[in-house]
């Protein structure tokens, strides 16, 4: 009775964490995935069926960060339409019942639900492997106590800077940077696995390594997103706080790992750019359910149609999982598809096209192919970035898979 | 080794499913994730705490081709294995 056994920490399977690791290919296809693991999350993949939900349980916050997609809510505010406590847990039962086995609890800031331990705490008993987003405002010791007898995966809470200064300039909440790091010190305490979780944007880029020092003192792991999305309505506010060129070239002459971008990867028109539509889903506060975090297409809710109905019987999953080169013509004849990591969501919440190309992720691309010419690790006249680096066979698995 | 009277349930930090005959299961303090095969897998299933080890071989038995001896021997040594890895706890039968 042979097992396998492989380390969880760069398995990247929820949506939570679709752009966590945004520095890598998205242009990874899970075919050719050959751990155990990957093997087995591929093969669900083909088959659809449901492994991770992404729930956002409220959009009540208690912070007002300003690079936010969510227009959040007053941790006061009444919102009848938030789902009950008792549908919460009817939801949770779907979820399991439908073979589900991450679950990821967020907000807004999902600790303001008063209810938020009863649904933790069920979705533990029914068996699913629990992950935790928030801003850690509110995780005082005996809060930590509880998550940290929920054993969850992991308990991610956004940093935004090294300092009270910069973090505060940005959740515009006086205080909350030292209730933040207490949350980290709390958690990793009681020997909870923590992730700080940071956007570069303008306003902290520059604070990078002394971010990700920061981390390493808390015990967490660190984890960077270098792109700031639209709000979830298309309001383009947030996206002023986008680094400009000038600062991604600093951050990609320092930091941009060459190999990934250099080795072999599937070239035919069937490559994927992500498991949309394959493995996961995103509920909503109201009952909502839809394809990923920045895909608010309401493909159906759970107050009128049941999980299994919604993620069964709706073509949208198949179409979206369909999303291939084939049917992104302009990607298939783009210069920059192999330096890019394009996200449908972005192409249509901030380009109004699922179809279209997405401009941030092209803009991105061009600075990322300028970062790797000056490096001098790719040729310019070469038809894929590997063709002409002998080095690149070599490598490909440890670095692309 | 493993006393065949013990009865195994998951452990409060392991999470599993099965997923087309093989079992998933992460193991969230050490942030793992194990994959078992088809007959782990199974095992993983009925250990929920109301059956020894006895009683999941003898079941071992009923559904693959292997002896009653074989099956409780892998049985034992694979749940001693999967509580080494803190996916698993034992604890004695109620009324033992």
């Amino acid at each position: 009775m042979k097992n396998d056994l492989v380390a969880l920490e760069d398995q990247n399977i929820g949506i939570a964490s679709a752009q966590s690791s945004p520095d890598e290919p998205c242009g990874f296809d899970s075919q050719v995935a050959n751990s155990p693991y990957q093997r087995i999350l591929a093969k669900a993949e083909s088959q659809h069926r449901l492994i991770s939900v992404h729930w956002e349980l409220t959009y009540r916050c208690n912070q007002r960060c300003s690079h936010c997609y969510l227009d959040v809510l007053p941790p006061d505010a009444c919102v009848p339409e938030e789902l009950t406590t008792e549908e919460c847990l009817n939801i949770i039962d779907q979820i399991a019942d439908e073979g589900a086995l991450y679950l990821s609890l967020s907000g807004g800031e999902a600790l303001i639900r008063r209810d938020f331990f009863q649904i933790a705490e069920y979705a533990r008993f029914r068996g699913l492997s629990l992950s935790i987003l928030t801003n850690g405002t509110l995780i005082r010791p005996d809060t930590a106590d509880r998550i940290a007898a929920l054993h969850p995966l992991r308990v991610s809470m956004s940093l935004y800077g090294a300092s009270a200064a910069i973090h505060e300039h940005i959740t515009r909440i006086p205080g909350s940077y030292a209730k933040t790091i207490r949350a980290f010190h709390l958690l990793h305490e009681r020997g909870v696995r923590t992730v700080a979780k940071t956007p570069l944007m303008q306003e902290n880029v520059y604070e990078f390594y002394a971010l990700r020092e920061q981390a390493e003192r808390l015990g967490a792991q660190f984890q960077y997103d270098i792109t700031i999305t639209t709000k979830n309505d298309g309001g383009r506010g947030p996206l002023q706080h986008r680094m400009t060129d000038e600062q991604l070239l600093w951050f990609f002459r320092r930091e941009l790992d060459p190999r990934p971008w250099i080795s072999p990867r599937p070239n035919g028109r069937d490559r994927r750019f992500c498991s949309l539509g394959g493995l996961a889903c995103v509920i909503r506060p109201n009952g909502d359910v839809s394809p990923c975090i920045n895909i608010r297409v309401r493909v159906g809710n759970l107050r009128q149609a049941s999980l299994r109905e919604i993620w069964h019987e709706q073509p949208i999953w198949r179409e979206l999982h369909g999303l291939t080169l084939t049917r992104l013509p302009k990607c298939a004849s783009c210069d920059l598809q192999w330096y890019c990591t394009r996200c449908h969501g972005l192409a249509l919440v901030e380009d109004g096209d699922l179809f279209a190309c997405s401009t941030e992720a092209r803009r991105q691309a061009a600075l990322r192919r300028q970062v790797l010419r000056e490096k001098g690790v790719i040729d310019n006249e070469a038809a894929t970035p590997w063709s002409n680096w002998s080095g690149a066979s070599s490598t490909a698995k440890s670095t692309c898979l | 080794m493993l006393s065949p009277d013990v009865c195994p349930a998951p452990h409060p930090q392991a999470a599993g499913r099965m997923i087309d005959n093989e079992a998933v299961l992460v193991l969230a303090d050490s942030g793992q994730v194990m994959v078992l095969n088809e007959t782990g897998g199974r095992i993983w299933e009925l250990a929920d705490g109301t059956r020894t080890v006895t009683d999941i071989a003898r079941m071992i038995v009923e559904e693959y081709e292997v002896s009653e001896e074989q099956a409780l021997a892998d049985v034992q040594e694979f749940v001693y294995q999967l509580v080494e890895k803190q996916a698993l706890i034992v604890f004695p039968k109620e009324g033992q």
